[in-house]
C-alpha cells in the first residue's frame, strides 16, 4: 500500500448559488450540444439511408440505367464499373428474372473477359448473348419495353467482337496459319460500318475503325473516324495524342503539335507509356522534338523546361543551344546527356558534328561508330561517319559511308513515298507488302511484320505477303539482326 | 470529474456530426462538382477535309517576333524607289487559266548590264508567259535603260528585245564573244533565246544560228570558261519533265481547289553544257561531258566558281528535291560529278533539300570560297564552309542560319557587304510556290542577315520598309544603279510588281570597288578571284557565273573596308591565270582594272 495518499484539490471556493447558476448553464449547453449532435446524426442516418435506399431501388430496378453505365464505361475503359453495373444487372435478373438483364451481364462480362485478355473467352460470351438476345427478339411479342436496350446490346456486342478479333490479329500478327482463319479486315470493317449507321453515337465502334484505317495505312479513314470520337467524348485526351503520333508519324509537324497541344489541354496530367516519365512529359517531348524539325528551336527549349531533367531533355536541350549560337552549353549537356546514357541519338549526332568541326576526327569516328552499331539503318548518322572520315583523310571511308548513307536515305523515301501511297491507295494490299519489305530493309522488323499482317488482313491469300512474312519472322527468330530500335509506328493503343 | 472532462466527449459528437453531414454532403450523388467541361473548340479539328490536307498552325508571320531579332541600325538603309523610276514590270506566270502547273511555280529573275556603255547599269526581265488552251506561250522581256538618275526607260521594242518565243524564266549576262558589248540569255520553257548585242544599241536573238537549240525546259543559267580559251561557255539548269501530256492532278485542300504538283510528281531533265567555238557559235556537250541524266536532275540554281581553288571553273547545280550536283574541273574542261565526296550533295544530315538560290563568298575571311544556298520551308538554308581542297562543311547551325527558322521558301539570293564592315551579309527574296501551303504563307518576308564575326543575324526592318513586307519573291540582283558607290537591289516577284530598293546606307566606313576586263581571259572576267590585303586580314571575292536564282548581278567586286582598317594592296588572279599585283588601291571609287597583255 502507498503511503501516498491521495491529494486532494480543494475547489475553490464558490458561492454556493453562483455554482448552482453555473451548472445550470453548463447543463444547458451541454444538452443544447447532445441534441444537437443527435439530431444531426439522425439527418445523416435518414439523408444516407433515403439516398442510399433510393440510389440502391432504382438502381436495383432501372436497367437501362445499369445498361447505359455500363456502355459508358466500357468508352471510357473503367472497368470496375462495368464489374459494378454487371452485378447489378444479375441482381436485377435473380430478383425480377429480368431476361433482358441475363443477357446484358452476359454481354458485359465478355467485355470484362477482354479487358482481362480473354479473347476467345470473350468471344464465346459474344456468342453466348448473340444466341440469348436472339431469342429474346423472336419470344418478343411487342410488349417488351426493352428492345431499345437489346439494341444498344447488340452495338456494343459487335464492338467487343471486333476489339477481340483485332486483339487476335495483332497477338498472331506473324502466324500466317492463325490469321488466315480469323475474319478478314473487310468484314469487321463491314460490321462497324452498320454499327455507326445505325448508331452514329458508337464512340467504340469509331475508335475501333480508327485503329483499323491506321493498320492498313489509310489515315484519311483513321483521322476521320479519330475527330469523330472526338466530337464525341469531348474530355477524351487519348484520341488527340493518337492524332498527333499519326501526324508525327506521318511528319505533320504543325498538325502534330496541334493535337497534342490539344490533349494536353483535355488532360494535363495524364499517365504515360514509359515508367520514368508522366504522359504529360511524353507529349511535351514529342512536342520539342518537332519544334526543333521545324527549327523552332527557342519554342523547344521553352517545351523542354517543362520536363524533368532526363539525359534525353539534356540532348534536345543540347541541339537547342547549339543551333542558337551557345556552344559552350550545347557542348556541356551533351556530355552530361551522353554521360547519362550513352546510345543517345540526338546527343550522339551532336557530340559527332562537334568534333568533326573541332577536328577531332578519331574521337568523332570512335563516338559515331557507336552510334552505329547501336542503328546502322540511320542515314544521318552515317553520313556524319563520312564527315569524320573524310576529315580523317580517309577518302575511301568517307565515300562509302556517303553511299551508304544516301542508300538508306532513298530507302526511307521510298518508304514514306509508300505510307503516302498506301493513304492515296487505302486497302491496297500489295502497296502495304511493299512497305512491309522496305521496313524490313530499313531494319523496323516489327514495323514490317505490322504492315504485312495488315496486307494479310485484307487479302489473305496474298502469297508475297505470307513470304514475306515469314522470311522477317524468321529474321526475327534468328536474332542475327540488330535489335529494332523504333517502335511501330502506327499501331494505336 | 471536472466540467470540462464533462463538457468535452458531447463537444466532440457534434463536431464530428457536422463534419460528417459535410462529407456525406459532398460524397452523395448529385454533388460531383462542376459539370462545366472547358470550351474545348472543334474549330481545329472540323476545319481538316482529309489527312492530306491538313493545315495546322500557320506561323503568324505577322508577329513582331517574326520580322528579325534585331534592329538594323542606321549603317543600313534600303528604300523601295520603284514607283519613281518608271520600272513597272510584272512578271505573269499564267495563273490565271488555272491550268496549277509547276510551270507556273519557277517564276522571272533579273538581269543587269550596261548595253550600251554608257556607264549605267540598265535591267532587263524575262516576261513570263501565258496558256492558249494547252499551249505554253511566252510574254516578251522587258529592257529598261538606265537614265543616270535612277529612272528608267523602257527599251524593249528599240531593242528588239521584246522576243516572246518561249514562256521565259532566268537572263544570265556574259559577252560571249569579247566584244566588249554585254550579251544575254533567256532560258524558259521550250527553247531559250541568245540576244547578241550588235554594239549600236540593238540586240540580236541569234540561239538557233549559233548552236543553242535545246527544246528542253531550262530555269537557271551560267556563263563561263570551263576549258580556259577566255571564250564564255554556256551552262542550262533544267528542271522537270512536265508538260500538258503529263500533266498530274494534285487536289488543293478543299473540294474543288487544284494544287501545283510538288517536283517530285515528274522525273529531272538532264542540264545542258554548250561550248563556245570562239567563232560565236556553240557545241552542244552534254554527252562528251557526261552531265549527270538519271532523273535527279532538277536544276533551279547553279554556280560557276573554283571551289578548290585550281584555277578552273567548277559547276555546283542545285537541285530540287534531289541531290545537288558538283561537277569538278579536271583543268581540261572534263568535269566528274562528286559532289557526295565534297559534302555539298546534302544538308548536313545528309538530306535532299528543295534548293533554288545560290551565291558564293568567305564569309568567315579563310581565303576560301564558301557557298550558300536558300532553300524550301522546313529545311534550314545552307552554309556550306569550304575546309579546304574543295571540301565542304555544312555550318548552317552553328552561324545561326538554321535558327532562323524553316518557314520561308528561299529564291533570289546574294552576298553583300551591306554595312561596309569588311565581311558578307546576306539577302534572299523568299515567297511560296504552291498555290495552297498547308504550313506557311504564299508572301513571304525577304531576309537581310548581317555578318556579325561569323553569324549570321536577321535583321529587323521598319514596318513599312520594303524588307518587312510580304511578297512571292522570285529573282534578286544587285547592281549601283545610281552610281553612288555602293549596290542597289532589284526585286523580281511573281505577279507582282517587282522593286528596285535604293541602298542608301551610310556610315564612316568605306569601300574599294574593282571592275576587271579580260583580256586573255573572257573579257567579264567571269572565274577571276580578287583579294583585298588589309590590315585586318585578306579579303577575298569571286567572279563567278550564275549565281542568284534566274538573276544575274553585276561583275564588279565590291569590298567594306571598316573604318581604321588600312587596304594594303590587291592581288587579281585572272581565270587565264596571270596573277597581278596592285600596290595602290583607291578607297571609295571604283577602278577599272585590265588584264595584262603577258608576253
Amino acid at each position: 500500500m502507498s503511503d501516498i495518499e491521495p491529494q486532494v484539490i480543494d475547489e475553490p471556493e464558490h458561492d454556493q448559488d453562483d455554482l448552482h447558476d453555473d451548472q445550470t448553464a453548463a447543463s444547458s449547453k451541454n444538452t443544447f450540444r447532445t441534441i444537437a449532435t443527435l439530431l444531426g446524426l439522425v439527418v445523416i442516418a435518414f439523408w444516407s439511408s433515403w439516398a442510399m435506399s433510393d440510389r440502391g431501388d432504382s438502381e436495383i430496378q432501372d436497367l437501362d440505367y445499369h445498361v447505359d453505365e455500363a456502355i459508358e464505361a466500357i468508352y471510357k475503359r473503367d472497368v470496375p464499373s462495368v464489374v459494378y453495373h454487371r452485378n447489378a444487372l444479375r441482381t436485377i435478373h435473380s430478383q425480377n428474372e429480368s431476361q433482358t438483364a441475363n443477357v446484358a451481364s452476359e454481354l458485359f462480362t465478355a467485355f470484362i473477359f477482354y479487358n482481362a485478355n480473354d479473347y476467345l473467352g470473350s468471344n464465346d460470351l459474344v456468342s453466348k448473348f448473340d444466341q440469348l438476345s436472339t431469342k429474346l427478339i423472336t419470344d418478343d411479342d411487342g410488349l417488351n419495353s426493352d428492345m431499345q436496350v437489346i439494341q444498344k446490346l447488340d452495338m456494343i456486342s459487335k464492338c467487343i467482337e471486333c476489339l477481340n478479333h483485332m486483339e487476335l490479329q495483332r497477338r498472331h500478327r506473324g502466324d500466317a496459319e492463325v490469321l488466315s482463319m480469323l475474319p478478314k479486315m473487310s468484314d469487321l470493317h463491314q460490321i462497324l460500318t452498320d454499327v455507326i449507321q445505325t448508331h452514329p453515337e458508337c464512340i467504340e465502334a469509331h475508335r475501333i475503325l480508327t485503329a483499323m484505317y491506321s493498320d492498313i495505312g489509310d489515315m484519311d479513314g483513321a483521322m476521320r473516324h479519330a475527330l469523330q470520337v472526338a466530337d464525341l467524348d469531348r474530355t477524351d485526351s487519348g484520341i488527340y495524342r493518337f492524332m498527333g503520333n499519326i501526324h508525327k508519324d506521318y511528319e505533320k509537324w504543325r498538325d502534330a503539335l496541334d493535337n497534342y497541344q490539344s490533349s494536353l489541354e483535355r488532360s494535363p496530367y495524364q499517365s504515360g507509356q514509359d515508367l520514368d516519365r508522366t504522359g504529360r512529359e511524353e507529349i511535351l517531348f514529342d512536342m520539342a522534338e518537332i519544334q526543333i524539325k521545324l527549327l523552332e528551336f527557342e519554342n523547344a527549349l521553352e517545351t523542354l523546361s517543362k520536363i524533368r531533367d532526363f539525359a534525353q531533355t539534356y540532348a534536345l536541350q543540347a541541339t537547342c543551344h547549339y543551333n542558337l549560337g551557345d556552344k559552350a552549353k550545347a557542348a556541356d549537356l551533351v556530355s552530361v546527356a551522353l554521360s547519362a546514357d550513352n546510345s543517345l541519338k540526338p546527343a550522339l549526332m551532336l557530340q559527332g558534328s562537334i568534333l568533326v568541326e573541332n577536328n577531332q576526327f578519331e574521337e568523332a569516328i570512335t563516338l559515331l561508330e557507336r552510334g552505329r552499331e547501336l542503328d546502322p539503318y540511320d542515314f544521318e548518322l552515317v553520313y556524319k561517319l563520312g564527315e569524320a572520315h573524310r576529315g580523317n583523310k580517309d577518302n575511301d571511308a568517307a565515300e562509302a559511308c556517303f553511299e551508304e548513307s544516301s542508300k538508306l536515305r532513298e530507302k526511307r523515301e521510298a518508304f514514306a513515298d509508300l505510307h503516302q501511297l498506301a493513304i492515296e491507295e487505302p486497302g491496297n494490299s500489295g502497296t502495304l507488302v511493299q512497305l512491309g519489305k522496305v521496313a524490313a530493309e530499313l531494319g523496323k522488323y516489327k514495323l514490317a511484320r505490322h504492315w504485312c499482317t495488315s496486307a494479310l488482313q485484307i487479302d489473305s491469300g496474298n502469297i508475297e505477303a505470307q513470304q514475306t512474312l515469314a522470311q522477317i519472322q524468321q529474321q526475327i527468330q534468328q536474332q542475327s539482326v540488330p535489335p529494332d530500335p523504333s517502335t511501330d509506328a502506327v499501331i494505336p493503343n | 470529474m471536472s466540467l470540462k472532462a464533462q463538457q468535452q466527449p458531447n463537444k466532440s459528437l457534434f463536431v464530428l456530426a457536422v463534419l460528417a453531414a459535410l462529407g456525406a454532403a459532398i460524397l452523395l450523388p448529385g454533388c460531383s462538382g462542376s459539370d462545366d467541361l472547358p470550351d474545348l473548340s472543334m474549330e481545329k479539328a472540323k476545319k481538316v477535309k482529309s489527312f492530306g490536307d491538313s493545315g495546322g498552325s500557320v506561323p503568324d508571320v505577322e508577329s513582331e517576333d517574326n520580322l528579325g531579332s534585331v534592329n538594323v541600325g542606321p549603317s543600313v538603309k534600303l528604300e523601295n524607289i520603284t514607283k519613281n523610276t518608271g520600272i513597272d514590270f510584272i512578271y505573269r506566270n499564267g495563273a490565271e487559266s488555272n491550268h496549277a502547273s509547276i510551270l507556273e511555280s519557277l517564276g522571272g529573275g533579273v538581269g543587269v548590264l550596261d548595253f550600251d556603255l554608257d556607264g549605267m547599269i540598265d535591267v532587263f526581265f524575262p516576261g513570263g508567259g501565258h496558256y492558249q488552251d494547252k499551249n505554253v506561250l511566252g510574254y516578251p522581256g522587258k529592257l529598261f535603260r538606265n537614265n543616270g538618275d535612277l529612272t528608267f526607260q523602257d527599251v524593249t521594242a528599240v531593242t528588239q528585245t521584246d522576243g516572246d518565243a518561249m514562256y521565259s524564266h532566268a537572263c544570265q549576262v556574259g559577252d560571249f564573244d569579247n566584244d566588249g558589248f554585254q550579251d544575254f540569255v533567256v532560258t524558259g520553257y521550250g527553247a531559250v533565246m541568245l540576244y547578241h548585242n550588235q554594239g549600236d544599241g540593238t540586240f540580236l536573238e541569234v540561239s538557233k544560228d549559233v548552236g543553242i537549240d535545246t527544246t528542253s525546259w531550262s530555269s537557271s543559267a551560267g556563263w563561263g570558261d570551263f576549258n580556259g580559251d577566255s571564250h564564255l561557255d554556256l551552262y542550262l539548269c533544267n528542271y522537270v519533265n512536265w508538260s500538258f501530256d503529263n500533266h498530274p492532278f494534285c487536289e488543293g485542300p478543299l473540294e474543288g481547289q487544284i494544287e501545283i504538283c510538288p517536283p517530285k510528281s515528274f522525273e529531272g531533265l538532264q542540264d545542258r553544257i554548250y561550248y563556245n567555238n570562239g567563232d560565236g557559235t556553240f557545241t552542244n556537250m552534254v554527252e562528251e561531258l557526261g552531265l549527270i541524266d538519271d532523273g535527279t536532275g532538277k536544276g533551279l540554281g547553279v554556280l560557276l566558281t573554283d571551289i578548290e581553288p585550281d584555277g578552273d571553273l567548277d559547276i555546283y547545280v542545285c537541285n530540287d528535291t534531289t541531290r545537288n550536283h558538283l561537277y569538278v574541273n579536271d583543268g581540261t574542261g572534263k568535269f566528274k560529278e562528286n559532289a557526295l565526296l565534297h559534302s555539298l550533295a546534302f544538308d548536313g544530315l545528309g538530306g535532299a533539300n528543295g534548293s533554288m538560290g545560290v551565291d558564293v563568298a568567305d564569309y568567315n575571311h579563310d581565303g576560301r570560297p564558301d557557298i550558300w544556298v536558300a532553300n524550301y520551308e522546313h529545311e534550314a538554308f545552307a552554309l556550306y564552309e569550304n575546309i579546304g581542297d574543295g571540301m565542304f562543311l555544312h555550318v548552317s547551325d552553328k552561324t545561326g542560319v538554321t535558327s532562323l527558322g524553316g518557314v520561308f521558301v528561299g529564291f533570289g539570293t546574294v552576298f553583300y557587304d551591306l554595312d561596309l564592315d569588311g565581311d558578307d551579309d546576306i539577302l534572299v527574296t523568299n515567297g511560296h510556290v504552291i498555290n495552297y501551303p498547308p504550313s506557311g504563307r504564299l508572301n513571304q518576308r525577304p531576309l537581310v542577315l548581317i555578318n556579325e564575326n561569323g553569324r549570321y543575324i536577321r535583321k529587323r526592318f521598319p514596318i513599312g520598309n520594303y524588307i518587312s513586307q510580304e511578297h512571292r519573291g522570285r529573282g534578286l540582283a544587285y547592281a549601283d544603279l545610281d552610281q553612288d558607290g555602293d549596290a542597289d537591289f532589284i526585286f523580281s516577284n511573281s505577279r507582282e510588281v517587282s522593286a528596285i530598293i535604293k541602298n542608301d546606307s551610310a556610315n564612316d566606313n568605306s569601300y574599294v570597288r574593282i571592275q576587271l576586263i579580260g583580256s586573255q581571259s573572257n573579257r567579264d572576267a567571269i572565274g577571276a578571284i580578287a583579294v583585298l590585303h588589309t590590315s585586318a586580314g585578306d579579303r577575298h571575292k569571286y567572279i563567278s557565273g550564275g549565281t542568284s536564282y534566274l538573276s544575274q548581278s553585276e561583275f564588279r567586286l565590291h569590298w567594306g573596308v571598316a573604318k581604321g582598317t588600312d587596304v594594303t594592296g590587291m592581288t587579281i588572279k585572272w581565270p587565264s591565270g596571270l596573277e597581278q599585283k596592285i600596290d595602290q588601291v583607291a578607297l571609295n571609287e571604283t577602278t577599272i582594272i585590265l588584264e595584262p597583255i603577258s608576253e
